[in-house]
């Protein structure tokens, strides 16, 4: 397998990829839906390794977050129905495709998804030998921006857009070069049955492009339920950079590459520092003395280390 | 798994190299190995040869690998290719542009030949990767390249075998520059304006170069320098490949002995409107490998090409030849 890690400049980040009031919004629809949907699944096996040996970390609006000891990965044990259902709830739909959620998204997410699409490009290329005439079946895209990018990009012959609360036509792909899977697995409760049923949507030689938030990353490790970023049912799966090589294996893919570019940890941890726990010390201590250079090298090593929040895939089935 | 009887001639530190890649391979039965030292063959079970000839001609296999000391690659080849033998040669494709022409008349006469040169380099991950960047266009066109390909030098670099120039043919430039030089005409294709200064700078009496500056263009005006050096005191793997819309920096490159530093491809595109950073910041890209397949890689495409499933698609006779009649250039100018 070809072990590579991506990084880039941590203090180009610019601010948040969220619009505060809407992200307010989002979270009240969501927390209103726990609220009358508590989890009541008592399960407590680690639906990524199988394991019980998991152990509470933390709780969000009274739902529990379990660790595995195994594979590191974080996961709420919720039934299939509640997550469905939390899918598909009208009230947050209605807000996603709205004109000034998807413009907000389009302001702070745009250099997001050109960057997706090049690196799209890019590893496309280097696996299929092309990246363009390529038949692209999108799962889960719910943003406007990212889906005309891709659309846009000169890669697609034919583009499906499947399972998405966006009201667009899309051409129907029966069976597709690539497969985009990008920040889905997050609210999946059997992360290896979902992985393993799209293998059929896929050519021989297809390839699956994931990109996921890792279970394993500085930020959520540090922050645990303090991170406002994390809540009930839009994550429940959270794998650890193990844990998600082991759904992949499990569901029958191949790993061709798995690196973890994400960077925002050093600054998500920042920004929230007084929540961090006061035994973490050594936090604490850098937290209070590093220079910006050195928190930037803090995340660049995150990065590369594949400890980072964010990981992106490339795939194909196992022969 | 078909396998395919083959011989190594030349078992010092590159036929090892060649027999272990081989036998991961797993598809090369390995019936005999030769060397003039037979100190270097200790410790293998194959038979053992001293005089080439008489290894091919006894063991009539169907693919033979030659490692041996630049000179003696021609003969060996075109008396390979005469008998219809499949041929991985190291490189340098000879001493000289006249070994190279002398190979290449061998393959013209033999009858479906396969000749295939070890420039390993070209299957280096991050090598692969800048490929992809490249003609996946997302980068735009490369116009420019700067490269250094250093070593330590050594205690006793002035009697190594690579500086008696009646064996090797040159210097630093002919060993080690011949695979940055095969990376420009990878990336840029063949430069027809040369110019270079190719000197002893340290060890002065040496007969060949310790080091070589080269200044080069290709036919529609894409431009590259290179320096290859024994005297930059540590080794040092440096590409940089500029292109219309953005650039690429190859550093490091993983070794057996990892003395080159980690190998990594770094790549933005140019963002003149200062989307993803700062002005002279734009965002970065960086890959880091910690695995070298690239023997690996050249010997399944050998192997192919032996079994007649795929043509050789790198180190041709072609390329070997142009990349003499560019060294040529080099040392005469």
């Amino acid at each position: 397998m070809l072990k590579a890690y991506d990084y880039g400049e941590p203090d180009q980040q610019t601010g948040e990829i969220q619009d505060a009031g809407l992200f307010r919004k989002e979270k009240g629809i969501a927390l209103q839906y726990v609220l009358d949907n508590p989890n009541h699944i008592k399960e407590r096996k680690c639906p990524v390794c199988g394991t019980a040996h998991t152990k509470f970390i933390f709780s969000r609006w009274d739902i529990d977050y379990l660790f595995c000891d195994e594979c590191c990965s974080i996961f709420v044990p919720a039934d299939k129905k509640t997550i469905k259902d939390y899918l598909n709830i009208e009230k947050m739909r209605e807000l996603r495709i709205s004109d000034e959620y998807q413009q907000q998204a389009e302001e702070r997410r745009a250099d997001i998804w050109d960057g997706q699409v090049m690196w799209a490009q890019f590893r496309i290329y280097r696996y299929l030998g092309r990246n363009t005439n390529l038949d692209i079946i999108d799962y889960g895209n719910r943003y406007n921006g990212s889906v005309n990018r891709f659309r846009g990009s000169g890669m697609c012959s034919r583009y499906e857009l499947r399972d998405s609360i966006l009201p667009i036509d899309t051409e129907k792909v029966s069976r597709a070069d690539v497969i985009l899977y990008i920040n889905q697995l997050q609210h999946e409760s059997d992360p290896v049955a979902t992985l393993g049923s799209l293998k059929k949507d896929l050519k021989k030689g297809g390839i699956l492009i994931l990109n996921t938030r890792l279970g394993s990353g500085f930020d959520i490790l540090t922050l645990k339920g303090s991170m406002d970023s994390i809540f009930p049912y839009e994550h429940i799966m959270l794998p650890s950079r193990r844990g998600l090589e082991m759904i992949l294996d499990k569901a029958g893919y191949e790993l061709l590459e798995i690196t973890t570019p994400g960077t925002r940890d050093m600054e998500s941890v920042l920004k929230n520092k007084e929540r961090v726990e006061e035994s973490n010390f050594f936090i604490k201590y850098l937290l209070k003395t590093a220079d910006r250079s050195t928190l930037a090298d803090f995340q660049k090593f995150l990065q590369k280390s594949g400890m980072s929040s964010f990981a992106q895939v490339v795939a194909k089935v196992r022969m | 798994m078909e396998k395919i009887k083959t011989v190594i001639i030349g078992m010092g530190r590159m036929g090892k190299t060649r027999y272990e890649a081989m036998k991961r391979h797993g598809g090369f039965e390995i019936t005999a190995i030769c060397d003039t030292a037979a100190h270097n063959m200790d410790g293998y079970k194959e038979k053992k040869y001293e005089r080439w000839q008489e290894c091919i001609d006894e063991t009539e296999p169907k693919a033979v690998i030659v490692c041996t000391y630049n000179a003696a690659i021609p003969e060996i080849v075109c008396y390979a290719l005469e008998k219809g033998i499949a041929v991985f040669s190291e490189k340098p494709p000879g001493r000289n542009l006249e070994d190279a022409l002398k190979m290449k008349e061998a393959y013209e006469r033999a009858e479906d030949p396969v000749l295939k040169f070890g420039f390993n380099h070209r299957y280096h991950n991050s090598v692969m990767e800048a490929r992809a960047l490249i003609d996946s266009k997302i980068l735009g066109e490369v116009i420019c390249a700067r490269g250094v390909y250093g070593k330590a030098g050594s205690p006793n670099f002035e009697t190594e075998w690579r500086n008696d120039t009646s064996i090797s043919g040159g210097g630093i430039m002919l060993d080690q520059g011949i695979h940055m030089l095969d990376l420009m005409y990878y990336f840029l294709g063949e430069f027809t304006e040369i110019q270079s200064s190719v000197d002893q700078l340290v060890w002065k009496d040496m007969p060949t170069e310790d080091s070589a500056f080269s200044i080069l263009r290709t036919g529609d005006g894409k431009v590259a320098s290179l320096h290859s050096s024994a005297i930059q005191w540590r080794h040092k793997f440096s590409l940089d490949l500029i292109c219309t819309k953005g650039f690429i920096s190859l550093n490091g490159l993983l070794t057996s002995t990892k003395s080159y530093g980690e190998e990594r491809i770094s790549y933005y595109r140019k963002d003149l409107e200062q989307k993803t950073g700062g002005l002279g910041k734009p965002m970065e890209h960086t890959m880091c490998f910690n695995e070298d397949q690239s023997w690996d890689y050249e010997m399944e495409e050998f192997y192919e090409a032996v079994r007649g499933k795929k043509a050789v698609v790198q180190g041709k006779i072609e390329d070997a030849v142009n990349l003499m009649k560019m060294l040529d250039n080099i040392y005469s100018v």
